[in-house]
């Protein structure tokens, strides 16, 4: 039997092969259309802002010269009447302009969405190292994290891919063979991509080293339940209503065994830090899951974990807490949320996180095309919705936005859940559909800034 | 208690105390009070914790208590939490009702951790605790829904 350099079986590359080839046959037939419909766009914008500026111009000879010094100071009927008839046709000029604007704004912005899936998409594309041979490369691009379709659970984000093979292409010659002889020696492809997501978050060989030591021969769903917090199910894009609080019905909950990847008491913001950690972190996450051996399987134990987590994280980020006396936590502002996000996820994907007010839906409009390219990537974005109740009391949460497909947000609640929402929604005030009615509009986000 | 928690603790007293002798409207019972006696005509809030922060919800659940006995007016929801943060504070909720006549009838209130109750909304029905996949362990008490039964009598007035 053929075996790549890294051990990718012939079976493996094949079956890589064939379904990278039909999403890239997928993704250059729908790069096409984007750019097409951006064509019509702009054309029928520009024919808009033609039409707008030949009103405008019409208006301005109606309003003929200057009479000179009593201009602004005498008016006929005749001239009242010529002014307010130039008046309405400027007026329908400037809604024609502004059309146009708006249909080419749209239009660009919808493209920049395809387009920048695509290109994360290809994804084999992004690991550039001559340590790893294009099988290989293909192969580890296409595995899936176990327990849901491939394609909406790929292990190595595009990022990963990036990082991975950037670090390869430092490494020296003895790491170098270190880190083949593990890709060789693993048991199954996911083993593999997760020994290179380890590099891509920033570990070096020797860490490397002793992660593999404690994963080795696992099974894909061991890996799965210690390793990756997150599985989308297949059916999770449908739209099943509501519920009586305003959240989707069609909600998974994110389970270690018979224990949430959720929050307990008012730790929203550190929560949802350490669930997007251990997304992009695997050695974190065996932390958590497996303990100090990385070898446990006790979900009881694995939530104390989670929760002394979370209490890390909501004094490291200056949290509040019920009162001053005490130690429940109750609470974090926008510099602390920011600065954990900094501390905890941003070392391990490589972007720095900055802090944006959305509070308008221009502005949310605005900075969906960041989400999307962050999230497309792999990196999680952060985001706060907030709600007011009838008597003037607000509240407010933290959520993470940790996928984009065509027009939905994927979005991870720290309550231990993740759903879609459409990106309309997130723009027109329905985040009620990822959290509840109590908080349904976004108002910042923290978006992934490249280093 | 320090010297100082004394010295803090007493205001906060007086003020819990002063607030109260202006309040008026409905008679409100607490979580612990389950046999509660009105009279025909009044009208009484059940006053229950809520922690909004964690995504959970009480209801109005099945059995409906005895229409001629009682009728229910509303809910409400107040909530205390910080402005410049996210994440924190709690909220109370208030289910109103109105006595109607004389007779013994029981309110059960369903109180929703996050995931827990199944249906209302879209689904339709009265909003009841998730059901548990056959051959799945009952899952921890955090992720279960419990249900508060109140024995309400209503008195001739």
């Amino acid at each position: 039997m053929w075996v790549g350099s890294t051990g990718a079986k012939a079976a493996e590359v094949v079956t890589a092969a064939g379904r990278s080839s039909e999403q890239m046959a997928e993704a250059f037939r729908k790069a096409s259309k984007a750019l097409y419909d951006l064509c019509d766009a702009l054309t029928s914008a520009q024919s808009k802002d033609g039409d707008g500026r030949e009103q405008l111009r019409k208006a301005r000879t109606m309003l003929g010269g200057e009479d000179g010094f009593f201009d602004d100071m005498v008016e006929t009927d005749d001239e009242e009447a010529d002014r307010k008839r130039a008046q309405d046709i400027a007026g329908t000029g400037a809604n024609y302009l502004y059309a146009a604007a708006q249909e080419a704004d749209d239009a660009a912005r919808a493209a920049a969405r395809e387009l920048n899936k695509y290109a994360a998409e290809a994804r084999a594309g992004h690991m550039h190292t001559d340590n790893m041979s294009a099988a290989d490369r293909l192969v580890l691009a296409d595995v899936g994290v176990f327990g849901g379709p491939q394609e909406e659970n790929e292990l190595l984000t595009a990022d990963d891919l990036e990082r991975s093979g950037r670090f390869m292409e430092k490494m020296n010659a003895q790491d170098e063979a270190r880190f083949e002889r593990m890709l060789a020696d693993a048991k199954t492809p996911q083993e593999r991509a997760y020994l290179v997501k380890a590099l891509a978050a920033g570990y070096d060989v020797d860490q490397v080293g002793q992660f593999r030591d404690t994963i080795h021969g696992k099974d894909p769903y061991w890996l799965q339940q210690h390793l990756s917090p997150i599985v989308t199910a297949g059916d999770s894009k449908g739209d099943e209503g509501l519920n009586p609080d305003g959240s989707n019905r069609n909600t998974d909950y994110q389970w270690f065994g018979d224990q949430k990847w959720s929050q307990e008491g008012n730790t929203c913001v550190p929560s949802s830090t350490v669930t997007a950690r251990a997304m992009v972190d695997p050695l974190y996450a065996l932390e958590l899951t497996g303990g100090p051996s990385g070898q446990e399987n006790d979900p009881d134990a694995f939530r104390h974990r989670l929760h002394d987590e979370q209490l890390r994280l909501n004094e490291e980020g200056d949290g509040d807490y019920l009162h001053w006396w005490s130690d429940v936590p109750d609470g974090m502002d926008s510099d602390g949320q920011n600065e954990i996000a900094n501390d905890e996820i941003s070392p391990h994907t490589g972007s720095k996180y900055e802090y944006q007010q959305v509070r308008g839906a221009d502005e949310r409009r605005d900075v969906l095309p960041d989400i999307e390219k962050s999230v497309a990537e792999g990196k999680p974005v952060p985001f706060e919705v907030e709600g007011h109740e009838k008597d003037g009391g607000r509240v407010g949460h933290q959520m993470m936005i940790i996928g984009q497909e065509g027009d939905m947000l994927q979005i991870y609640n720290p309550w231990g859940q993740t759903t879609w929402v459409g990106e309309d929604d997130f723009v027109n005030g329905h985040m009620d559909k990822a959290s509840d009615s109590r908080m349904p509009d976004a108002y910042a986000v923290h978006l992934p800034a490249d280093r | 208690m320090s010297s100082a928690l004394r010295r803090l603790a007493l205001p906060a007293l007086l003020m819990t105390v002063l607030a109260g002798c202006g309040s008026t409207g409905p008679d409100t019972y607490e979580l612990g009070e389950k046999h509660i006696q009105v009279d025909a005509g009044e009208e009484f809030r059940l006053s229950v914790p809520v922690d909004t922060a964690t995504g959970e919800w009480w209801y109005l659940t099945s059995p409906k208590p005895d229409a001629d006995v009682v009728r229910r007016t509303g809910k409400q929801e107040e909530i205390k939490a910080d402005d410049d943060a996210v994440g924190g504070g709690s909220g109370t909720d208030f289910f109103g009702f109105t006595a109607v006549g004389p007779g013994t009838t029981r309110i059960r209130l369903i109180q929703c951790p996050r995931g827990a109750c199944a249906g209302g909304g879209d689904a339709g029905g009265p909003v009841t605790p998730s059901p548990v996949p056959s051959g799945s362990p009952t899952p921890d008490k955090k992720y279960r829904a419990t249900i508060h039964t109140y024995t309400v009598t209503v008195r001739k007035p």
